[in-house]
């Protein structure tokens, strides 16, 4: 099997591995997000895994039990863990990164109340905020404290853990870089990037410390809005002779863009850095946030941008005005791909849309 | 014999009046002599600038003025000229475009001149979107973020034992951390009106919010045995909502006070809000402010009267704290108030559990469910809720729109739909 083959074929089954830790005897802790310190999770002895969204299944529990305009990662996530599809985790985390998780929390604890014989994993809620205050910071340690003690680990393996994740992110940071020189197409960045959160971290650097040179599409594109669980809208670029080569969505590049202080206190390092350094749809101020996200655009010679807005978006459309009138002052092309379906896109309007896009983008 | 309860209570006139005359003085002090004001979230803590003597003007309050001046359509047409998308919250954002609207003419009561400062509780993920656009609008004011931690556990009946026992409920880590950031507002609002934080008047006016909650939970108690059912909800909302935002003072009190004796007083003569009353309901989720007659449009055929929303005694149970005469004390007891509204309104099971309790109070036969579109925030625990009060044995329908936005609603579709379900499912 090939490197990228074998990174495929973790994101396709994203549980094989953490099955086989669970077989070998470890403990499986699985997570959400972006924003919970997996360092902790490892650092416990526990194997890592996140879990996330599925658009290709199908959701019952959440037609049943959640109201129509949950988001559709939201969905499939509550019917991932309710249906007992997770149950290879013996805990599962669950990080204040978003509304939507928020309220998938308390709705699978009730579900656990209405239907007490539904077997899933127990829940913890790492109440992580995302501002930027002082007294923030203060409390958002406490509760990472707090999740050190539940998960447990010497603080001597809590610092080689935080060495071994910044080496990890490190070799994202390297792999985002080929990319941005055109030497990988943004598909297989995806799969590496989706494949650090589902491998043993050997068997994912072996992989990737293998992946070959790759010749990218010239045409230069930004993703730019919702998270995205599956590479389609890279693919469907590639195919149109474009690749993404800088992406802004929570779980995406500036996820990874930062690494955990490791001269400090570790656990006041990584309560900083969830904080502050790993990007939500809750990070604040705007502006900062903007000044972030142009400073990728510069990096990476964009040429222009593709936002994607979910089906019930209530948050990034606030934003959405003034970043066209960014780009616009740029000269920017840009394309708004909204109101996109989870689970049963237009994918010929949307391939339409993108095709125009690009044929706009002077060769 | 049932009489028809008069059209309009004297106490709904003294508020609405009050409300007007409030706001209006306000306005002119702050046009005419600069005086301070602030913009906050329903769910932040305007106690302490009432304590500064610091008017407050309620986000969502506004926003239903707006909506029952059926001026919603033209504020949200221009919010989509501005490139804001039609699925976008709209209950907090009205009062925005209303501001960048800028047109003291057309705009209720004249409009908000620009604040002091925003206070803003960032409990979803848009609200302090809309504040930094908000604060833009006026040309930069600052804006006060109060982060919002979450309770790991939503344990029981919040309602009851959230009044004294608020350290476990609302858990002390959380409330730490929310003393912290009350303390922070308090400093502010110093250093930016020049006024200081009076702690002999908050305390006052702690209790006396206490004291209105007494009376709310006994106008509830009266009304909830009632049958029939006395004043209707319309009534109960007028006289609830506004010593809830006039929370503390004086007048809340004694406001409740004649509320109270006014009921006691249309139960004794046997006044009935629907004289024909066969089946009772619940209005579950936001009112629907542009358009409260619907509260009332099933009691002439079906006689069918809505007994309840969840404004007629939050300020009972969601806003009473007990606290002892410790130092620091009466501002811990703020810092629980405010901190799980949201999850009491809105999150099972506490929502759920709630309204089920007070659908066995008031003896409702079903209830009728806004699920509010384009608010998702207010309509996330709704299935849920629903789930719950048909366990309990309470049918529910749910009518999907908007509580502010008229652009959306059809009232043939919704009036059909509640006739179906009262024919279906509850006539008996």
């Amino acid at each position: 099997m090939s490197p990228l083959a074998l990174l495929q074929a973790a994101c396709a089954d994203p549980l094989a591995a953490a099955q086989a830790a669970k077989a070998a005897g470890r403990p499986v802790v699985a997570y959400l997000g972006s924003s919970v310190p997996v360092e902790l999770i490892r650092a416990g002895g526990a194997f890592a895994v996140q879990l996330a969204g599925d658009p290709a299944l199908d959701t019952p529990l959440s037609d049943m039990y959640l109201d129509p305009e949950f988001d559709g990662e939201i969905r499939s996530l509550f019917d991932q863990i309710g249906s007992g599809a997770c149950n290879v985790a013996d805990l599962i985390v669950i990080p204040r990164s978003s509304n939507g998780l928020l309220y998938l929390y308390y709705s699978l604890l009730e579900l656990r109340r209405l239907e007490p014989r539904r077997a899933f994993p127990e829940l913890l809620l790492y109440d992580v905020l995302n501002t930027p205050n002082w007294s923030t910071g203060r409390y958002v340690l406490g509760r990472t404290r707090a999740l050190h003690e539940r998960l447990g680990g010497s603080g001597a393996r809590l610092r080689t853990a935080v060495e071994e994740h910044n080496a990890l992110r490190g070799a994202l940071q390297a792999l985002d870089a080929r990319r941005r020189a055109g030497r990988l197409s943004g598909s297989t960045w995806w799969s590496a990037l989706r494949a650090s959160r589902v491998l043993a971290p050997q068997d994912w650097f072996d992989a990737v410390g293998t992946l070959g040179q790759e010749e990218a599409p010239r045409t230069r594109l930004m993703l730019k809005g919702f998270g995205q669980d599956t590479p389609e809208l890279f693919l469907l670029a590639e195919s149109l002779g474009a690749n993404v080569v800088a992406d802004d969505y929570p779980g995406g590049t500036r996820s990874v863009l930062t690494l955990v202080d490791e001269a400090a206190d570790p656990l006041v390092a990584l309560a900083e850095h969830y904080q502050l350094h790993v990007p939500t749809l809750r990070s604040y101020p705007q502006a900062r946030e903007d000044a972030a996200w142009l400073a990728l655009l510069n990096q990476s010679a964009a040429q222009a941008v593709v936002f994607y807005h979910e089906e019930f978006d209530d948050t990034l459309g606030w934003d959405y005005p003034a970043q066209k009138a960014l780009l616009e002052a740029r000269g920017l092309p840009q394309l708004l791909l909204g109101r996109q379906s989870y689970r049963a896109p237009d994918r010929a309007a949307r391939r339409a849309a993108l095709s125009q896009l690009i044929e706009r983008i002077p060769a | 014999m049932n009489r028809p309860a008069q059209a309009r209570l004297a106490s709904t006139l003294a508020a609405n009046a009050h409300q007007k005359e409030e706001f209006q003085a306000f306005r002119r002090r702050v046009l005419e002599e600069g005086e301070p004001y602030v913009i906050a979230d329903a769910v932040a803590p305007h106690e302490v600038l009432h304590a500064m003597d610091i008017h407050v003007t309620p986000v969502v309050w506004y926003s239903a003025i707006i909506a029952a001046k059926q001026l919603s359509p033209y504020y949200f047409e221009q919010m989509d000229a501005r490139g804001f998308h039609d699925r976008l919250p709209r209950y907090t954002s009205l009062p925005l475009m209303s501001t960048l609207d800028a047109d003291p003419e057309r705009a209720p009561y004249g409009g908000l001149p620009k604040p002091m400062m925003i206070v803003s509780r960032f409990r979803d993920d848009y609200g302090q979107r809309i504040s930094e656009l908000w604060s833009q609008a006026y040309g930069g004011v600052p804006v006060f973020g109060l982060d919002a931690s979450s309770s790991a556990t939503l344990g029981p009946r919040w309602w009851e034992r959230g009044l004294r026992d608020w350290e476990t409920v609302y858990e002390t880590h959380r409330l730490d951390f929310q003393v912290e950031q009350l303390e922070g507002l308090i400093r502010t609002a110093e250093t930016l009106s020049g006024r200081s934080f009076r702690q002999l008047e908050f305390v006052r006016q702690m209790h006396r919010i206490n004291r209105a909650g007494e009376l709310v939970a006994e106008i509830r108690d009266l009304i909830a045995a009632a049958r029939p059912l006395p004043v209707p909800l319309t009534e109960q909302l007028a006289n609830v909502m506004a010593p809830t935002w006039d929370r503390g003072s004086a007048w809340s009190v004694s406001h409740l006070e004649a509320f109270r004796d006014e009921i006691k007083g249309l139960i004794a003569a046997g006044a009935a809000a629907c004289p024909n009353e066969k089946l009772r309901l619940l209005w579950v989720g936001n009112g629907l402010w542009f358009n409260t007659a619907f509260y009332r449009a099933f009691e002439e055929k079906y006689g069918a009267v809505f007994v309840w929303s969840m404004y007629s005694n939050f300020l009972s149970d969601g806003y009473r704290r007990y606290f002892d005469d410790e130092p620091g004390q009466a501002l811990r007891a703020l810092a629980s108030r405010h901190i799980s509204m949201n999850e009491q309104l809105h999150v099972p099971p506490w929502m759920a559990d709630w309204i089920v309790e007070q659908a066995r109070a008031y003896g409702a036969d079903g209830a009728v469910m806004l699920v509010p579109t384009n608010d998702r925030m207010g309509s996330f625990g709704s299935r849920l809720t629903k789930v719950a009060l048909e366990r309990a044995g309470i049918p529910v329908v749910e009518l999907h729109a908007n509580m502010v936005d008229a652009r959306m609603w059809d009232d043939a579709a919704m009036t059909r739909t509640v006739e179906q379900f009262i024919e279906q499912r509850l006539k008996r």
